[in-house]
């Protein structure tokens, strides 16, 4: 196990030195960009060992909570607009990113003797997720805001769970997106027809799930189109900040495309990139890191860095095997915080997903999400030795 | 659970890869285009302006060096010297210089309106993607004409800039040259030109055209008041703009060209040739001048108070007498006059690359119908047309044809303005004619030389010693004051090779007024033709 761990702490720290030698190249011009980096990794790792050691203890579920809640309320309060950012001094952190490590353990707790989630406690757990996803969107930022709420999808997914909970939860908000588009709502209509006639469950609940789902489903692009006015519509597209692109016409998007795509194979050649070199690339060092490293490196580049993750995320599920409850919970989420700014990220700048601003974990720069994801990998290496030492 | 991950895992982490390979390897040759695109910017390296000469090789149009500073895409200063880019280098902004050649005419006015003037480009001239932000455009004249010899083709040069369009270094392509437009050589005598000018510089209004009747090429146009053709050039100050603008002499108007005028007496020389056509009159017929003629219960008015006394047909030309010539109108009669006029053409375009040339007017029996109705005119018309006055308009270009046409007994070649398009000689071999018989013409012809120099002609103050002057004065009646003063003469009178027209507007009698400049401008012309300069 302890092996595990290591491997993992390797894999990242090989990711780590990739992005720093890409910061590197991009703060040619930018000034200190590398040095905060490197003192940021310095620091992280410190506090990895630094948790390693610490006894956490996996009870008092309100007291994680309620630490999650004030860290998402605090920026609400304090901070001047757009409020993701606290500001302590010299110290500025994002909440955000750190609240998710009290928020994981308060889960983790909550599930831990629940064999299989039934209906009541799959409504607490949707409610004790709801809660940072509003204080998040408020911030506002969608792209993190999305994070919590999925985290509630990921458990009642992929734990046991009965399926016409599972039904209940996803098929309605599915049909509320698929339903401004004809053909992807009756695409859907077919197949959650198909799977509610054929999946084991009860009549009656087969019955409201649909119909609620219908319901949902035909009344929101009617709303949108006749009960909103536009100007309102312009508010909810600009709060869930839809258009990252202060250009416009997908500019940014393209010239990421232009950096990875001029790349080549073998890549123009470190400290060579002409894109993100000549700031045709926005904050190359985040949202734009893979394709700063992409126009440098070129596909063989590419190619090494996603088998580093792919290693990363393999060695991850290996510990999600471990069917301890606490731990299966805290590693499935812990996964999934890697996971979802990956794909999300690389998605984005590869142009296959829409552009939110998500870091790419141990890549980017950034002090608070590279120092959430250090805890994170602690606290897990953490409560796995404590199964078999028994705290 | 955690094979289900697995699958999607490998799933996305498939994707991806692919979506790379798609982008870095299939895709490489067209992001590398669009990546080398993005950092370098080309800029216009503007072709030099094909220069203009006079007939001599001296330069009417040339080009001198100026700089544009341009901030992101916009001029925001035009037409600056060294002094001025250091001073916006001191004031710390952001911008880069390139080198523009702006136009430069070191005669300024004369023969502005011919040389024409050039300006900045409109929107919709940059649509066709040859004109770009900042250039210029010929807007008159030769200018304009010839913009498409004269403008040459602008170069390229590619320079390294970041996301700001901010230019980082030099060149790292070649530079695409440009290539320089054809020079122009005109007919025109800057020179003479120049003469002109001094012998106007009592007067206001007027003009002068010199041509040579052997070739058909334009010596001079020469238009007062005319313009600095330089404060178009490069940045056009309000001030002056403005002050040319409201000029209530109306310095852009080429009066050669397109100021309309009554010919006066010089129309007589169609009458006359008419009148001997139809055989009306006998060159040997006395007539005698009282001063004024009855027509029908009308009295028609001679331009001497007292009369010329007894006229034959040579003396009539020779002093202008407008009762002979009534008289003669009379014999014509309407029908047969207007008949005839219409055939003449002289009211067309006559010139090559005459800019804004305009067409003048000869009325004929339908314009009398539909302006007066059948009853509201009669013979009596007849009698103001034969004097040049009346409804006929003409341009002084084509009263100068006119005359040419005397000179040359029936014929001239198409006068033109281009001698020379680079190192190529402009051949022009159109011919314009008169429909009246040789011999009629030079009846009239050898009259005209009694006008100069008869002892009561109304030309005698063109009289020259060295050369047989002959020419036709005329006095056009204006409604804006004192008369229009003209005169049309060529020389030698043996073998026309100067054909030369003066006007000057409300300036009084065209013997007292036109015909000494015209005279002083033929003594001017022979000097210069026994050097063999002209």
């Amino acid at each position: 196990m302890e092996k595990r761990h290591n491997l993992i702490l390797l894999n990242v720290l090989v990711i780590l030195s990739i992005g720093l030698l890409t910061i590197f190249s991009i703060s040619k011009n930018k000034s200190f960009l590398f040095e905060k980096h490197l003192t940021n990794i310095i620091f992280s790792i410190l506090f990895y060992f630094f948790f390693l050691k610490l006894k956490i203890p996996r009870k008092f579920f309100l007291f994680y909570y309620f630490i999650t809640i004030f860290l998402l309320l605090l920026p609400l309060f304090i901070s001047p607009f757009p409020k993701r950012w606290i500001k302590l001094g010299v110290i500025s952190f994002q909440p955000s990113e750190i609240a998710k490590v009290p928020f994981f353990i308060s889960l983790s707790i909550f599930l831990e003797n629940k064999l299989k989630i039934n209906f009541k406690e799959s409504f607490f757990l949707f409610i004790i997720c709801l809660f940072p996803f509003i204080l998040v969107l408020l911030e506002p930022d969608f792209g993190s805001s999305l994070f919590y709420l999925f985290s509630f999808y990921l458990l009642i997914l992929f734990k046991k769970t009965e399926l016409d909970i599972k039904f209940f939860y996803t098929l309605p908000p599915l049909f509320l997106i698929s339903s401004f588009n004809p053909i992807s709502f009756f695409l859907l209509l077919i197949i959650s027809l198909i799977f509610l006639i054929f999946y084991d469950i009860k009549i009656l609940n087969k019955i409201i799930i649909f119909s609620i789902s219908i319901t949902i489903g035909l009344f929101a692009p009617f709303s949108w189109n006749k009960i909103l006015k536009d100007y309102q519509k312009e508010r909810i597209k600009l709060f869930l900040n839809i258009s990252r692109d202060p250009k416009g016409s997908g500019w940014q998007i393209n010239q990421g495309l232009i950096a990875i795509g001029s790349g080549g194979i073998k890549g123009k050649g470190f400290l060579k990139g002409s894109q993100k070199g000549l700031a045709f690339l926005p904050s190359a060092h985040s949202d734009f890191i893979f394709a700063s490293f992409a126009e440098e490196f070129g596909f063989l580049g590419s190619i090494f860095l996603l088998f580093l993750y792919f290693l990363f995320f393999n060695n991850l599920l290996f510990i999600i095997k471990e069917k301890e409850p606490f731990l299966e919970t805290f590693s499935l989420l812990t996964f999934f915080a890697f996971f979802y700014p990956f794909v999300l990220n690389i998605g984005g700048e590869i142009g296959i997903l829409p552009l939110t601003g998500i870091p790419l974990p141990f890549l980017s720069y950034g002090g608070t999400n590279l120092l959430t994801n250090f805890l994170l990998l602690s606290l897990l290496r953490n409560f796995q030795r404590s199964i078999f030492y028994k705290w | 659970m955690e094979k289900i991950i697995k699958y999607i895992l490998i799933t996305i982490f498939i994707i991806f890869i692919l979506r790379i390979f798609y982008l870095q390897v299939i895709k490489f040759e067209e992001y590398k285009e669009k990546s080398i695109k993005n950092i370098i910017k080309e800029i216009k390296i503007p072709a030099l302006r094909g220069r203009i000469f006079d007939r001599n090789g001296k330069i009417l149009a040339s080009s001198r060096i100026g700089y544009e500073a341009i901030v992101e895409d916009t001029i925001v200063r035009d037409d600056i010297d060294i002094r001025e880019i250091i001073n916006l280098e001191e004031a710390g902004k952001k911008f880069y210089i390139i080198g523009r050649p702006y136009r430069f005419y070191p005669y300024k006015e004369i023969y502005s309106h011919i040389i024409g003037y050039i300006g900045k480009v409109s929107k919709e001239e940059m649509l066709d993607k040859i004109y770009s932000l900042g250039d210029r455009i010929g807007r008159s004249g030769i200018e304009k004409i010839y913009e498409g010899i004269l403008k040459g083709k602008d170069g390229i040069s590619f320079k390294l800039v970041d996301a700001k369009g901010n230019i980082l270094g030099d060149e790292i392509r070649p530079p695409i040259l440009p290539i320089k437009g054809k020079d122009i050589m005109l007919t025109l005598d800057v020179l003479l030109g120049i003469y002109i000018d001094s012998l106007f510089l009592p007067y206001k209004k007027g003009g002068a055209i010199v041509i040579n009747l052997k070739n058909g090429e334009i010596l001079s146009i020469y238009n007062k008041p005319g313009f600095d053709l330089n404060i178009f050039s490069g940045k056009v100050k309000e001030k002056e703009w403005k002050k040319i603008k409201n000029d209530t002499l109306n310095p852009i108007l080429n009066r050669c060209a397109s100021g309309l005028y009554s010919p006066g007496s010089i129309f007589k020389i169609f009458t006359a040739l008419l009148g001997l056509e139809l055989g009306v009159i006998d060159t040997n017929e006395i007539i005698n001048c009282k001063g004024e003629y009855k027509f029908g219960n009308r009295y028609f008015k001679d331009w001497k108070k007292e009369g010329h006394g007894k006229v034959n047909f040579k003396k009539a030309i020779e002093v202008s007498c407008d009762v002979y010539f009534y008289e003669v109108a009379k014999r014509i009669g309407l029908k047969r006059f207007l008949k005839k006029l219409k055939e003449i053409k002289i009211e067309e375009k006559r010139c090559i690359d005459l800019f804004e040339e305009k067409e003048g007017f000869l009325p004929d029996i339908y314009f009398y119908y539909k302006t007066y109705g059948p009853y509201g005119f009669s013979e009596g018309n007849v009698l103001n047309l034969a004097i040049g006055q009346g409804e006929i308009i003409l341009t002084p270009i084509q009263i100068a044809v006119f005359v040419g046409l005397i000179a040359n007994e029936g014929k001239i070649l198409k006068p033109h303005l281009i001698k020379k398009i680079e190192n190529e000689e402009i051949i022009v071999k159109d011919t314009i004619y008169l429909p009246f018989d040789k011999e009629i013409i030079k009846i009239v012809k050898n009259a005209l030389l009694y006008v100069c120099n008869g002892e009561n002609g109304t030309g005698r103050r063109a009289k020259l010693e060295e050369w047989k002057i002959a020419g036709k004065t005329g006095t056009s009646q204006n409604p804006s004051g004192k008369d229009h003063a003209f005169f049309a003469g060529f020389a030698p009178f043996e073998d026309p090779t100067f054909l030369v027209l003066v006007f000057v507007e409300n300036a009084g009698m065209g013997g007292e007024i036109a015909a000494p400049i015209a005279g002083k401008i033929f003594k001017y012309l022979y000097k210069r033709w026994k050097k063999g300069t002209i």
